[in-house]
């Protein structure tokens, strides 16, 4: 009987051992089972999006035409955050003629409305994500039809009566701002932001985008806001009994501010988180530490339980998506969490009979634990265990649970809604992992494409701490460096780079 | 046995990334000297074993560090490797001096270098397994000794590269140099011969050798049990 010498089988398993590190190395950047059923879910559900008319024009979707437009300018090819926004420029022919019908109907809608905060909120983010990633203005969509705006009259009407209908305690009512409610508001603020990045860039369209006045406007509004979140933090419990006990740092906002009779709801609370991000706050600023202390003390992803204001059956997506987008703004920001603060990651950490008890507070899921879900395909336990347990998989693993085979998020757990549209875009968005304000990275001089003039700048700015979106950090990871210029060297829109 | 097999795939594994991940930025000569008092002394920073790994160099940003007062200034002398980054017209080599910064003597000296090659096929065209950076031409100064020049550590701003797919090269090594300064005498780095470890490379080669002799220690306990035998 021949044997294989020793020193062969040594080499054999070293070779192997080798083999298995390499293909672990090589591995870091694939696509996970989780992450290409997250990618199955975003093309469903802007199918249906689609289907539904959502952004024809005139949009079905109404007033809530600006989040289904956000939704497919940010969808992404899988879950894996390395996925970029496709944007207007990285979209297919399907999705740009998508794109520029939902942006034609609100070009179309702006000068024949009045102030509404949703609607305009939403309109103003949509437009501007749009506009900056290369969405044609209305001497391409409509040149002759007088009854259109440009991108730039569009974003300046929407901006300035939004900031004109600000209240002096900083909020918004719906048609005005006779009375401060916090859902219209972070809408307003949301758009707000977004117009930021609208006026502070190089781009044009059929005018220049650029706009030094309103942007002062615009932080002024931004900075009201917050203050409002900071003089009006509650010091209360929820609506639920159970979950009543405060430490003696925890605040939270309600649908109004609690001297007008409301406790801290989950959704307003997050939503607060991010509009004093929006304003000029971090991760470290003690307020936000506090509005980020009572959300986690309870944290929910299935539905709202009873800590709604009343509307938890209806604004359950609407809470999704604020609740992770405040989170997901930090993390994009890369801000170092000071040691003993709270961070983004820390959602669902705490069992419920921990002090503070709270019996409505779950926990992360575990990704290892669970079959695939079944819509997507067939696979057993631990078909997703390649995941990280965190706030990412819980509310992505909730939503793909909720899909329906026609790509509506209204099947199985579904807690209602108050609109169908909104509620489909929310989660989409929730999927994409959308902070409502897209701009393209690596195009820093907002000149609408890549180029040696990009590189440089990303270059000369090596050291720097990026802000929040910053369009030199590619890989979002708070830092510019080396990788972020190759990186962006990759996305160049011609041959070598040429400008 | 199976004290002896886990001895032995724990070598195997110390060495896996010797065989996996050949990559390697380097300063040589490892060792020079002894370098007069006032003298000029050249080294040249270079990058190897790229196609072990089936990988490019797409940037860099490299600083290195030496003892000021044996050295002093240190700069950029001259960027080597414009081919490999595409030609004068796409390569992009910086200094301090080129970004505007003063050349303080402070006991580093900084290069960064990028293509506007946008695709890794092109640097694959141009770039082969090995290839020098930069020189850097320091002065010595009027104090004896050796000197080690290294990288700093950190990963982004001291040892960054990119290779493929825009990410840095897994695994890559970044290996010192040692110059005499002075007479040489009682130096460590006159007549040294091989890279300069760093210090955990030391503590990884430790490991190794107590595995090995481990692996070696069982060997001979089992085959003087089967002679027994």
């Amino acid at each position: 009987m021949s044997k294989i010498p020793s020193t062969t089988t040594k080499s054999f398993f070293g070779a192997a051992i080798c083999a298995a590190l390499s293909l672990a190395a090589g591995s870091a950047q694939a696509i996970t089972p989780f992450q290409l059923d997250v990618g199955t879910a975003i093309d469903r559900g802007i199918t249906y999006l689609a289907t539904a008319g959502a952004f024809n024009n005139p949009s079905s979707a109404g007033n809530a035409s600006g989040l289904a437009m956000q939704a497919l300018l940010e969808k992404r090819a899988s879950g894996n955050p390395g996925d970029p926004p496709q944007g207007y420029s990285g979209a297919n022919a399907v999705d740009q003629g998508r794109l520029k019908t939902a942006a034609a109907y609100i070009l179309d809608k702006v000068n024949n409305t009045g102030f509404y905060a949703y609607a305009d909120g939403q309109w103003i983010f949509a437009l501007s994500s749009y506009a900056l990633s290369g969405g044609p203005d209305k001497s391409v969509l409509a040149p002759a039809n007088i009854n259109y705006q440009s991108i730039k009259e569009a974003m300046d009407t929407l901006v300035s009566r939004t900031v004109s209908n600000q209240n002096a305690a900083g909020y918004w009512c719906y048609n005005d701002g006779n009375c401060n409610d916090s859902s219209t508001t972070q809408f307003a603020v949301a758009g707000l932001h977004a117009a930021k990045s609208f006026y502070a860039s190089a781009s044009s369209g059929d005018q220049a985008y650029a706009d030094p006045v309103k942007l002062g406007l615009v932080n002024t509004a931004l900075t009201k806001s917050q203050a409002a979140y900071v003089n009006n933090a509650s010091g209360t419990g929820s609506d639920n009994g159970s979950c009543n006990v405060l430490t003696a740092t925890e605040r939270g906002h309600g649908y109004h501010p609690s001297n007008e009779g409301y406790k801290p709801s989950m959704q307003q609370t997050a939503s607060g988180i991010y509009i004093q991000l929006f304003g000029g706050s971090d991760v470290n600023t003690p307020m936000v530490q506090n509005y980020m202390q009572w959300v986690k003390n309870r944290y929910r992803y299935s539905d709202l339980d009873s800590m709604g204001n009343g509307f938890q059956s209806l604004t359950w997506s609407y809470y999704m998506w604020s609740s992770f987008k405040a989170m997901e703004v930090i993390r994009q920001s890369g801000t170092t969490v000071n040691a003993g603060n709270i961070g983004p990651n820390e959602f669902g950490t705490l069992p419920a009979a921990n002090a503070p008890a709270c019996n409505q507070r779950q926990e992360n899921k575990v990704p290892a634990s669970l079959v695939r879900v079944a819509s997507f395909g067939a696979g057993g336990v631990g078909y997703y265990a390649a995941e990280t347990k965190g706030q990412y998989f819980d509310y992505a693993h909730q939503i793909l649970n909720m899909q329906c085979a026609d790509g509506a998020f209204t099947c199985t757990g579904y807690p209602g809604a108050w609109d169908t549209y909104s509620h489909q875009a929310y989660l989409l968005l929730v999927l994409q992992r959308s902070t409502g304000n897209l701009v393209q990275r690596c195009d820093v001089d907002g000149d609408g494409d890549v180029d040696s003039n990009d590189i440089g700048l990303i270059r000369a700015a090596i050291g720097q701490v990026p802000g929040a979106g910053d369009t030199r950090d590619a890989n979002s990871d708070g830092k510019i460096t080396i990788v972020d210029v190759r990186q962006c060297t990759m996305k160049c829109t011609r041959a070598n780079c040429a400008p | 046995m199976k004290f002896k097999s886990i001895a032995t795939a724990a070598a195997a594994a110390l060495l896996c990334p010797v065989v996996a991940w050949a990559s390697q930025i380097s300063i040589t000569p490892s060792s020079q000297g002894p370098v007069a008092f006032g003298s000029a002394v050249t080294v040249k920073v270079g990058v190897s074993g790229l196609t072990a790994d089936s990988q490019i160099l797409s940037t860099f940003n490299l600083n290195v560090l030496y003892t000021l007062g044996l050295l002093n200034t240190g700069p950029v002398t001259g960027f080597l490797a414009q081919s490999q980054f595409g030609g004068a017209a796409l390569a992009h080599f910086d200094t301090l001096a080129t970004v505007g910064f003063p050349a303080t003597a402070d006991g580093s000296t900084w290069a960064a270098g990028y293509s506007d090659l946008v695709l890794d096929s092109d640097y694959q065209a141009v770039q082969g397994d090995s290839f020098d950076l930069f020189t850097l031409t320091f002065i010595a100064g009027n104090t004896a000794g050796d000197v080690f020049l290294n990288f700093g550590l950190d990963p982004d701003y001291q040892r960054g590269q990119t290779g493929t797919d825009g990410v840095a090269i897994p695994g890559m090594q970044f290996t010192g140099a040692c110059i005499a300064v002075g007479s040489g005498a009682g130096s460590s780095c006159v007549n040294a011969s091989g890279n300069v470890p760093e210090p955990a490379s030391y503590g990884l080669a430790g490991v190794a050798l107590l595995a090995a002799g481990v692996a070696g220690r069982t060997r001979r306990r089992s085959g003087a049990a089967t002679a027994a035998a």
